[in-house]
């Protein structure tokens, strides 16, 4: 356009120093261009690739562009064949389903366990005081089944009836304690706080704590698999 | 024959040398243009480091502290462990000034744009690095601050349970998790690393090293003509007054100097902090990220609600894609600051915001409730040091600044009385109209002189 009336040197027509050759400014783009062109001719020096007479520009232009595609589907099925394996192992843990209500909110619960597992008598749980309890317990991870360490708060509001409770607080899972003043379970990191039967009370935690099934049997209390919210 | 000469004669290469360290670069590029190879050092640096630890780290819940304490105890082991640990808080604050430097002077701009996405991805890459890197040690502080990442990261919006269970290789934190940090830290992100820094260096060099904005350019505008050619044009001149290369290139060296410098004194003034072994069954212990994650710690605090895990997974998805894609949101032509007032500002508040959220997240109080400590009891009447008793024993320091000490999720109360009456501060303790839980079943003696405490509080 106005180049016409303009004369400014063209920066694609500069000849490339060899400073410009390693570092070019934009528009530098012109030795690329003219390599390209030297392939596409392909009359570049040396010994032929092919002997006997070479073919015509055009149809080496063509064979080149076969080739290229053809090696870039070999490559593509190539890396297919390792990286769906690897793919596949590396997202083994992955379990369980995918949670689709947008606000359903905050952290799944910690520790899925199998089985059950005796925390201690009962009598070693006073009644309306929250007892912190490590346990052992039997969980399935990748697939293999093994023991994990955790901890859980183990309740008795009454006598006869006990909940166990997981120590994580249900908004980013820092580790709740009990407050005997408070008689709350105040999480240390954002303020949640839950009620003795893991009710949240206040603070940004989306639903109560979670919680074990919990049986008493011979005097004993038995931990059981997570109970899962419907 | 000189073995120069030698190798040259065989590899060819001294041309290539010559011409990368006399090309000319823009005359008025500064101390401010060392950011970047101060980054790039403190990669390698990291590389470097990180190498030697692997060569005694164990990576598995039942040996992994065990083998940092061995680390510890060997013949500079502490000093190449402090270092790795230092240079890794240094490397995300050099990376981000470097952003900012290239964000303010808009040197994303045509032609720069893919070294700005590959530069922002590597960003990402790097607070990667020190997230994966954070758990290694397998202490508590690693260990409890890692639950709550991944638990920020697992509380996005429908793929959250699978983010979790691909983090931590299960739905707990385990050793699964430990080799899965371990290989993705040692790994996977390294060769993200390295594709990503090969792409980015060809491309500084490629495009050669932006000047520095004018407010005035070196060229005068040539009515019709194309960006391509006037920004063509621009460079040719400003190089056309530059200096070589290699004069830059002192500058570069004296800063990774006083880097390395400052890295290796933190090394050996405080080393790398170990705490005790990981424990998850540690009740009572505060978890805390480290200060570059002390942002989003801070910002849970101000988004809750059923929304909060979308306002947060938009809040981070957002920013990062507006952050990749900046050179192709601002597309205007000027480059110096003053010229794109948007622009600037807005970088502007980004700025602020991080570091307002980094400083409160900071001076947010740990475990330290101990109000009774700071409030001096010989001032008070008996019952008043009761009702002090009774804001020590129920917890009320968990929420609650008083002298202080103490939370950050209600109201400081300092100075309270100044402005709730005592019937107030009462109606408040017993039905509170927010978010703090009510505390109705406080015996009635404890009550007054809980009052007669807060009373005092002016």
């Amino acid at each position: 356009m106005t180049s016409d009336l303009v004369p400014e040197p063209d920066p694609q027509h500069i000849e490339p120093t060899s400073v410009d050759a390693v570092a070019p400014a934009a528009g530098g783009d012109g030795p690329a261009v003219a390599a390209d062109r030297a392939l596409t001719t392909d009359d570049a020096p040396g010994a032929p690739i092919v002997p006997g007479s070479p073919p015509a520009p055009e149809r080496r232009w063509l064979r080149r562009t076969f080739v290229v595609r053809a090696l870039g589907g070999v490559s593509a099925a190539l890396a297919a064949v390792v990286a769906v394996p690897v793919a596949g192992l590396a997202s083994a843990p992955v379990g369980g389903p995918l949670r689709f209500p947008l606000t359903a909110g905050a952290i799944p619960p910690t520790l899925r366990t199998t089985g059950f597992t005796s925390l201690g008598p009962l009598e070693s749980f006073p009644v309306g005081q929250p007892t912190l309890v490590p346990a052992t317990v039997p969980v399935t991870i990748a697939g293999v089944q093994q023991d994990a360490q955790i901890a859980v708060y183990v309740v008795r509001p009454h006598d006869q009836s006990v909940l166990i409770m997981d120590i994580h607080c249900t908004h980013m899972g820092c580790p709740i304690s009990w407050s005997q003043g408070a008689k709350q379970f105040l999480c240390p990191c954002h303020g949640g706080a839950f009620a003795q039967d893991g009710t949240r009370v206040s603070g940004p935690p989306p639903r109560s704590l979670d919680r074990y099934q919990a049986v008493i049997a011979n005097q004993e209390v038995w931990m059981g698999p997570l109970v899962e919210e419907s | 024959m000189h073995p120069m000469s030698w190798l040259n004669e065989r590899l060819g290469v001294g041309a290539t040398v010559r011409g990368f360290l006399d090309r000319p670069v823009p005359a008025n590029i500064g101390w401010l243009n060392t950011l970047g190879s101060a980054t790039l050092f403190l990669i390698i640096v990291q590389i470097v480091t990180g190498i030697a630890l692997a060569l005694f780290y164990v990576p598995s819940a039942d040996h992994a502290y065990a083998s940092v304490q061995n680390i510890d105890a060997l013949r500079f082991g502490a000093l190449v462990r402090g270092i790795h640990h230092w240079s890794a808080s240094a490397l995300v604050v050099l990376i981000g000034l470097h952003v900012l430097r290239v964000f303010f002077q808009a040197a994303y701009k045509y032609p720069r744009e893919v070294t700005w996405v590959v530069g922002a991805a590597l960003f990402a890459v790097v607070l990667g690095f020190a997230f994966t890197g954070y758990l290694l040690p397998w202490d508590q502080k690693a260990y409890w601050a890692t639950v709550v990442g991944t638990n920020v990261a697992g509380s996005a919006p429908i793929v959250g349970s699978v983010v979790i269970d691909l983090l931590r290789g299960g739905p707990a934190l385990t050793t699964e998790s430990l080799t899965r940090f371990y290989g993705i830290h040692v790994w996977v992100l390294p060769a993200v690393l390295l594709i990503g820094v090969a792409i980015h260096l060809f491309a500084v060099i490629r495009q050669g090293i932006a000047a520095a904005p004018r407010r005035t350019p070196l060229v005068a505008d040539v009515p019709g003509e194309s960006q391509r050619d006037r920004y063509a044009r621009e460079y040719a001149a400003e190089k056309h007054d530059g200096h070589p290369f290699y004069l830059s290139l002192l500058k570069d060296a004296v800063v990774s100097a006083v880097i390395l410098a400052v890295v290796v004194a933190l090394a050996l003034a405080v080393g790398a902090p170990l705490e005790a072994q990981a424990n998850p069954n540690a009740v009572g212990y505060v978890p805390r990220p480290e200060w570059y994650f002390l942002d989003m710690f801070q910002l849970l605090w101000y988004v809750s609600g059923p929304a909060e895990p979308l306002v947060i997974f938009l809040i981070g998805s957002i920013g990062f894609l507006v952050f990749l894609l900046v050179p192709f949101i601002d597309r205007g032509r000027k480059r110096h600051p003053r010229q794109r007032p948007i622009a600037t500002a807005l970088g502007t508040a980004s700025v602020l915001g991080v570091l307002l959220l980094t400083a409160q997240g900071a001076m947010a109080p740990v475990a330290s409730t101990d109000v009774a400590a700071t409030v001096n009891a010989s001032t008070l009447t008996v019952a008043q040091q009761a009702g002090l008793k009774v804001f020590q024993v129920q917890g009320c320091a968990a929420c609650h600044r008083l002298a202080g000490q103490g939370g950050t999720a209600g109201p400081d109360l300092t100075s309270v009385a100044s402005r709730l009456s005592a019937a107030q501060i009462q109606q408040q303790i017993t039905s509170p109209r927010d978010k703090m839980p009510p505390y109705a079943d406080l015996a009635p003696g404890d009550m007054s002189n809980l009052l007669d405490f807060l009373s005092t509080r002016k």
